[in-house]
């Protein structure tokens, strides 16, 4: 069993076409609670490509993180997971995540599917040194050995760091910037296929996050990992991810390219979501925000969950719920009037955004 | 309660008419100067931290002062001061033409009370969740200012009836159902209005907002930003607005018509219109900062790491020598190590800037750069010259 387990990510097999390292199918979390039924995640289909970046955006409340605990089957009780979710050896052995044992689980973690939360303060231990925390984590996964010692010193460097005075040090005598590049480090260090990071910049100065960003996709192309990145700030993701999710009360209600969910987003939820965001490019008479909220996970709207917030909504949105369809290549929304949104709800930013009538 | 009674309970305190004429709030060489780290050793000189060097500022009525700059860069202390919340280790703060410090320590001459200038000048702080007391419903947090401000003359009743006006007017309705619940309760806007009605039921001429948007989500932010200003309207107040975020320090001071000022380091080096210093920055450290600002464009080019000469901002106990930001500037040059460049209107008229680069006779442009090949790198990225 644990023979197996250390073999994630260590064999070398030819491509197949658009190889997928981790399938969500019919995915849906519940949680009974005395005030009702909570379902913090609905209904998600989504194939994880390997070696890509892919965003997962939406408001606070809009089940982005709960979506990536699922994937790594880490929902807290009393929260039920049903559907299937598959992950993809790169030998091409498929791993049903709901499926494993306890223990199988704690490998999965870290050596399959690693996360970097949001603040590392409360991530590192304060009395361990960062030197501690590598060699526990390898320890616990029997995976100490000298040629992950050299690992760390090189994930270090790659995120300059100097090894020998970061390793030594404390969590509290790191600037925010150096822990959260050394956590970073940390979830690498036993060779994940897939690093899932909660907003991991969030906390940090502009250009610190901007430095983070840039880095991260230097080691990605460089230790081939598959990024999975959460955010609420799409402006910052757009230069890194390859595609990117939009999520609504708990579902996802758009996915393509970045370019396409930048410059021709189909859904209107999407396009608010732009509009709404301070940015440097546009007037700011057409900055505005998004009226109403984000619904209360007990109380979700009938139909499209959207529909209250949505100035296209009509009858058929109140008792029907859209599925994702797809809009363009790759690229999906959850909208019966995709063909209209144009008319009703223009993109601030215009650049490139051709209309959106030409296709 | 009636609108007569209102006024009455409102009337301003004694402001001597002379005091018309002066800013609200006047920095005179501001500095401020913190004693860190002795740790153990009795016989180690303590470090300081210079966290404001020589600031000179003046916050007018109804103004609206955005600062922007990094952690450490020392604008949230520099708002404190301007707001009475910190004392300065050096210069002169004045309310009204008053030093609020000798208002304070009873020293000189005292126009204004201690206690006015207390109650005009309030905070609001970055975090709602930390600055609301879980175990208080929302009215009673509301109440207490009012208590403070006017103690015995104001009834629970009347208390309770102007926290409610209040709650309606930053869209907290009902306001009975709000003013009963717990901060646990609301959502993080909702937190974030009602840290903005306390300060507002002190009655404050200047609120000082601590990254009072930050902490929301994005698609929230215009809608606390443009609630500030609708209430600026009503209640006049100035504020001071303190931000790492140029989006949206470009969206508040240019929908408010105010200033955005750049800080680096403890001190002031770029001040002007938003259309000045964020439209057309004159300041390499502003440069950069516009430059890094994601952008919504779809069809931008990626542009890699910000071309700086270093990514961390110096150990603010030993700043560097001469122009603070060289250690990091792509442009600076032999003289820029030696000689400091003090904040000054650009021979065109526009913003202040503390740099030589937009006078093009200074003996800077006789030196050599530190590094032709990061100028090189920042010329190219972000379009400026580097002769």
């Amino acid at each position: 069993m644990s023979s197996s387990f250390t073999q994630f990510g260590e064999e070398e097999q030819p491509e197949p076409e658009r190889d997928v390292v981790l399938t969500l199918d019919n995915v849906n979390v519940r949680f009974d609670m005395s005030r009702g039924v909570a379902r913090p995640v609905k209904n998600v289909d989504l194939e994880v490509h390997r070696q890509e970046i892919l965003g997962i955006a939406g408001e606070s409340g809009s089940g982005k993180s709960m979506l990536c605990s699922t994937m790594m089957d880490a929902v807290e009780d009393p929260g039920v997971i049903s559907g299937d979710i598959t992950f993809h050896t790169s030998s091409g052995r498929e791993v049903d995540v709901l499926g494993l044992d306890k223990a199988s689980l704690r490998r999965f973690r870290w050596e399959a599917i690693a996360m970097v939360f949001q603040g590392t303060g409360s991530v590192f231990n304060p009395v361990l040194s960062i030197e501690q925390h590598f060699t526990e984590t390898m320890q616990a996964h029997d995976a100490y050995s000298e040629e992950r010692v050299e690992r760390m010193h090189k994930l270090l460097e790659d995120l300059y760091l100097e090894p020998n005075r970061i390793l030594e040090s404390y969590p509290h005598e790191l600037s925010g910037g150096q822990q959260q590049r050394a956590m970073i480090a940390l979830s690498l260090i036993l060779d994940p296929q897939v690093l899932i990071m909660d907003e991991p910049t969030s906390a940090l100065d502009l250009l610190m996050q901007r430095s983070i960003i840039d880095l991260l996709r230097e080691i990605q192309d460089e230790y081939e990992f598959t990024l999975i990145f959460i955010t609420h700030d799409l402006p910052l993701i757009r230069g890194l991810c390859d595609r990117i999710a939009i999520m609504y009360a708990f579902e996802i209600v758009e996915l393509g390219p970045t370019q396409q969910i930048m410059g021709k987003a189909y859904h209107p939820y999407t396009r608010a979501l732009l509009n709404s965001t301070p940015n440097l490019d546009m007037p700011v008479e057409e900055m505005r925000p998004i009226p109403g909220e984000v619904p209360d996970p007990l109380n979700v709207p009938i139909g499209c969950s959207y529909h209250p917030r949505c100035p296209m909504a009509d009858n058929r949105c109140m008792n029907e719920d859209p599925e994702l369809a797809e809009v363009d290549d790759n690229h999906t929304a959850a909208c019966f009037y995709t063909d209209q949104i144009d008319d009703h709800i223009p993109l601030g930013i215009s650049a490139g955004n051709t209309g959106g009538r030409d296709r | 309660m009636s609108s007569a009674e209102l006024e009455e309970v409102d009337a301003e305190p004694d402001i001597p008419p002379e005091a018309e004429d002066e800013p609200l709030v006047e920095l005179d060489g501001a500095t401020v100067d913190f004693t860190v780290g002795t740790s153990f050793n009795p016989f180690a000189d303590p470090d300081t931290v210079n966290a404001v060097n020589e600031v000179d500022l003046a916050i007018e009525e109804q103004d609206v002062l955005i600062l922007v700059g990094e952690s450490g860069s020392g604008k949230t202390t520099l708002g404190k001061v301007a707001t009475a919340l910190q004392r300065p280790t050096d210069g002169e703060v004045r309310y009204r033409g008053q030093n609020i410090w000798e208002a304070r320590d009873g020293t000189g001459l005292i126009d204004i009370d201690f206690r006015d200038i207390r109650r005009a000048l309030q905070i609001i702080h970055q975090d709602p969740v930390a600055a609301l007391n879980p175990n208080r419903t929302i009215l009673q947090t509301l109440a207490q200012p009012l208590r403070i401000r006017f103690g015995e003359d104001m009834g629970p009743g009347s208390r309770r009836e102007r926290v409610y006006n209040v709650l309606e007017q930053v869209n907290l309705t009902p306001a009975a159902d709000y003013g009963s619940r717990y901060p646990h309760q609301l959502s993080g806007g909702e937190k974030q209005r009602v840290v903005l009605t306390r300060a507002l039921l002190m009655d404050p001429d200047l609120i000082l907002a601590d990254e009072p948007v930050s902490a929301l989500d994005v698609s929230l932010r215009v809608e606390i930003m443009d609630l500030m200003l609708e209430l600026q309207e009503v209640f006049g107040m100035s504020y001071i607005f303190v931000s790492h975020n140029l989006s949206n320090a470009r969206y508040f001071a240019e929908k408010a018509g105010g200033r955005v000022g750049i800080m680096y380091l403890g001190e002031l080096v770029e001040i002007g219109t938003p259309q000045e210093v964020i439209g057309n920055p004159k300041h390499p450290y502003t440069q950069v900062l516009k430059w890094a600002t994601p952008s919504l464009a779809p069809d931008e080019e990626e542009k890699g790491s910000p071309p700086l000469r270093a990514i961390d901002i110096p150990d603010a106990r030993n700043p560097p020598s001469g122009c603070r930001f060289h250690t990091r500037c792509p442009f600076a040059r032999e003289a820029c190590t030696e000689i400091h460049p003090e904040l000054e209107e650009t021979t065109t008229g526009g913003p202040e800037v503390a740099c030589f680069r937009p006078d093009g006779n200074h003996e800077y442009w006789q030196t050599p750069l530190l590094d032709e090949e990061a100028a090189q790198i920042a010329e190219e990225k972000m379009e400026v010259n580097v002769e």
